[in-house]
């Protein structure tokens, strides 16, 4: 027990200055940039109309005239925090901005994420059956087609297949950010699939080679020759040894997830965080830029710390060898 | 009254990487009474297993039984099925495999394992499942059941995992337990009690026995018949007295004369008044445990060898013998530089050696070498073996290409491997002709002492007895210093002029090899002798060997 804790508080003292540094990755990122928010903002043809008195002044108000360290340190007090500030332009707080569309995609990415690995070990552990037989055969070929597809072809090919061709769903999402839960859940069947299929291909090769090793090793002969029926040899002995691997792969797709999201947002028209992460660069409206990030930055790492402990969880040996030596 | 275990005519084929149907098994025909012990004796390779695993009706993938029946008590093994199978496994036959470790499942603990085939083959259920896999783990001589069912199979040490494995055997009440080399992996003493409990067992149930080995000691100590294979088939059977006093086979011959005895001569003395070679003095080690925590120093753990001294003079050899973690190899590791950071001194030919290999100077790189275990990850799998060889001559002499290349094929001639050997990799080679690449390599480079670590412990018998023959003449040829590390007393008595005794760190005895194989004056040494002792015994002595009192047993 000892070890898993000196773990786990080794892991959130290095979470924390990850996130300190995607936060300061972030506002670097920000801050090169040609212009700022003002002159973003501020329609060309309007910035005529405002004196230099006025920009100014407009400036201060929004903390732009202050140095870039200091500027950094206000906004790093506030991410910690969870306190991200007011929108630049309309003044309102940027949680209220982006908790709809924040809450949309959290929705559509925690159906993907806790149906990949379901899908994944179905799949892995029917094709481990029998390795190289039709089944096996079908579903590994499917998938290793279906890995090497970006997520932005495969959500274009849904939108048109069963968008266009079948009329099965709107080829683009008519719904408002704020709508119900039930209501986005609907909508979200075909981007989740779209989400779901490269995970699925990953995570479904990490179990199948799990299974099929755990399924040939002595533990398993042993096993058998002691006449444990088969299901229980699957389910009880080879598939825990074979999870583990899987969620290294699950974790990894947690972290691509969230880039994923954004990509099948923007071909769906899904009123999600990914589109909100889209507008608010393209209108330089920092802090909802900064809040975005961060709150993505902080879900990959609890991800990857989840992943760490169910590995604990599951293989004894783990937990051991961090004792041993 | 027929026979109880009946093979009859059984071969199995299998299918080779080009698609050919091979013969594991060829025409096997086997009958024994009921409560008889059969060893099967063979190399790697000649199909012993395979024939083994058909008692439970159990072919590897990829292979099937091409023809032949197999019999238990009037059943057709071969024809059980569904159900019916699984009851017949672990219910009226058992087995017991090589590795306990990988044979236990990693995560699910030693009770769950149990508990899971007391399910399966007794009508018990609640409580009653619990306490009779405590009943049986206790059967076993395992201690303190109640918290060992609670401990994954990692947890617990080599022979106590053999005991979990024979009481998850035991579930059943088998009337047939076939056994696959299952002290193979075992020090010498444990593996001694291990078999003595084979021997209770299988007298309590009056269970007929199938024991495969390459080990004749073992097979000698254990069972009353010996069924002898090569290549796949059976080619002498009967009672083992009879084989082992007059084999009829001259293979049969070759195996028994290879089995690495105590009492054989040891090596001719090495050249008197030899100068000192390497001197160790208060040599000390521990291994340090991370903290778990960053910034906090790692703590220092048990010494894993506490004041060893010893001295070894030119053309000697010192065999160092100790079962696993008695530090044996972190000696050899600290002398190479393979590790780093002893207190006390080493020296080489009156030079202090210390640090970490890289540390040191190519020269002094040069002047000790390292035979390993496992040839096959000491040698690069992508390299020739004239790649292999031919960069140590480069590197220490400045050999030319042509000039090296002709040292490498000297070098191979010396271990008795042609020239043809050169363009070969690794994996091309078989175990023994591994193991001698790896010491051509490390003789290549003119060391001033030679260390070999378990160098024959991964071979055949009859490999062994040719590898120690090899290792001999060379030995006496170039009047080479070595420390020869084996946890089998039998080969350091064939290879060593003097004998160190190492256990849990620390050095037991020191001494002449005579005096220490003869007259020990440790207590240890007299037991590692006891254990390899029991081996040379025969099948009727067995019976009156003294029970083994369960606080030993480990």
């Amino acid at each position: 027990m000892y070890a898993v804790l000196a773990l786990i508080v080794r892991r959130l003292l290095l979470s924390a200055v990850i996130l300190v540094l995607v936060s300061g990755t972030v506002f670097v990122g920000t801050e090169i940039l040609p212009g700022d928010a003002l002159d973003a903002t501020i329609p060309a043809d309007e910035l005529m109309y405002y004196s230099e008195e006025d920009l100014a002044r407009m400036r201060a108000e929004l903390g732009l005239d202050k140095s870039a360290a200091e500027r950094f340190v206000n906004v790093l007090r506030g991410l910690v925090t969870f306190d991200f500030g007011v929108t630049l332009m309309t003044r309102e707080k940027v949680i209220d901005s982006i908790i709809h569309p924040l809450l949309n995609s959290l929705i559509m990415a925690s159906v993907a994420i806790v149906l990949t690995p379901l899908v994944s070990v179905v799949l892995g552990v029917w094709a481990a059956l029998k390795p190289g037989g039709r089944i096996d055969g079908t579903v590994s070929g499917a998938t290793l087609f279906a890995y090497s597809m970006p997520d932005f072809v495969v959500g274009n090919v849904f939108v048109i297949v069963f968008a266009i061709w079948l009329g099965l769903a709107p080829a683009v999402l008519m719904i408002t950010e704020s709508a119900p839960w039930y209501q986005i859940l609907a909508v979200s069947v075909l981007p989740v699939i779209a989400l779901t299929v490269s995970g699925v291909a990953y995570q479904f090769r990490l179990l199948r080679a799990g299974m099929v090793e755990a399924l040939g090793s002595e533990f398993i002969e042993r096993a058998r020759l002691s006449g444990v029926p088969e299901w229980r040899l699957v389910i009880t002995h080879a598939l825990p040894a074979a999870l583990v691997p899987m969620l290294n792969g699950t974790a990894q797709f947690v972290a691509s997830i969230i880039s994923g999201v954004v990509v099948i947002e923007a071909v769906f028209k899904f009123p999600g965080i990914g589109i909100e992460l889209i507008r608010s660069i393209s209108q330089r409206e920092v802090p909802t830029v900064q809040a975005i990030t961060f709150l993505a930055a902080f879900a990959v790492i609890a991800s990857n710390l989840l992943a760490d402990i169910s590995i604990l969880a599951l293989d004894p040996r783990v937990r051991r060898a961090r004792n041993d030596r | 009254m027929s026979a109880h275990v009946k093979i009859d005519g059984l071969t199995i084929t299998y299918r080779d990487d080009a698609g050919q149907e091979t013969a594991a098994v060829r025409d096997a025909t086997i009958e024994l009474p009921r409560g008889e012990t059969l060893g099967i004796v063979g190399e790697s390779g000649s199909g012993k297993s395979t024939l083994a695993r058909s008692l439970l009706a159990h072919a590897r993938a990829g292979a099937r039984f091409a023809a032949g029946s197999v019999h238990l008590g009037g059943t057709d093994v071969l024809a059980l099925a569904g159900r019916e199978l699984r009851r017949y496994r672990g219910g009226r036959a058992a087995m017991v495999p090589q590795n306990p470790l990988s044979s236990l499942t990693p995560h699910m603990t030693i009770g769950a394992q149990l508990e899971e085939l007391v399910r399966l083959h007794t009508q018990l259920s609640g409580k009653a499942v619990h306490a009779h896999a405590l009943s049986l783990m206790e059967r076993t001589g395992l201690p303190d059941p109640e918290l060992l069912a609670k401990r994954y199979p990692h947890e617990i040490s080599g022979g106590q995992r053999q005991r979990a494995v024979i009481a998850a055997a035991l579930i059943g009440k088998p009337e047939l337990i076939v056994l696959d080399e299952p002290t193979t992996a075992l020090d010498k003493t444990v593996e001694a009690r291990v078999l003595q409990l084979v021997a209770d067992v299988q007298r309590d149930l009056g269970a007929t026995l199938v024991y495969v080995s390459h080990d004749l000691n073992v097979i000698r100590a254990l069972c009353s018949r010996i069924a002898v294979m090569k290549d796949g088939s059976i080619i002498e059977q009967g009672e083992a007295a009879g084989i082992f006093n007059a084999p009829g086979n001259a293979y049969t011959r070759s195996l028994i004369q290879a089995i690495p005895r105590i009492d054989v001569d040891g090596p001719p003395p090495p050249p008197a008044q030899s100068p000192t070679r390497l001197e160790v003095r208060n040599l000390r080690f521990s291994y340090h445990r991370p903290s778990g925590f960053p910034f906090r120093k790692p703590r220092a753990m048990r010494p894993t060898l506490d004041d060893i001294s010893l001295s070894l003079r030119k053309g000697e050899t010192l065999g160092l013998v100790g079962e696993s973690g008695s530090g044996k190899s972190t000696v050899a590791s600290l002398i190479a530089g393979a590790v780093s950071g002893h207190e006390g001194r080493i020296m080489l030919g009156g030079e202090t050696v210390s640090g970490a290999a890289r540390t040191r100077s190519r020269d002094m790189r040069r002047r000790i070498q390292m035979v390993f275990q496992d040839p096959l990850s000491a040698l690069n799998p992508a390299h020739t073996v004239e790649e292999i060889l031919v960069r140590p001559l480069r590197l220490h002499f400045g050999l030319s290409p042509a000039a090296a290349r002709e040292k490498a094929a000297a070098a191979l001639h010396e271990m008795e491997l042609g020239p043809d050997f050169l363009s070969r990799r690794p994996r091309q080679l078989s175990g023994g002709q591994q193991q001698r690449v790896g010491f051509a390599r490390a003789l290549a480079a003119e060391p001033d002492l030679l260390i070999c670590d378990e160098v024959t412990s991964a071979l055949d018998v009859t490999i062994q007895a040719n590898m120690l023959s090899l290792f001999l003449k060379i030995q006496r040829e170039r009047a080479m210093t070595c420390i020869f590390i084996s946890h089998d007393l039998a080969v350091i008595a064939r290879v060593s002029h003097r004998i160190a005794v190492l256990e849990k760190g620390q050095l037991r005895e020191i001494g002449d090899r005579d005096s220490v194989l003869h007259s020990p004056a440790n207590a240890y040494t007299r037991r590692l002798l006891a254990a390899a002792d029991t081996h040379l015994r025969t099948g009727e002595d067995r019976t009156d060997a003294p029970p083994i009192p369960q606080s030993l047993s480990a």
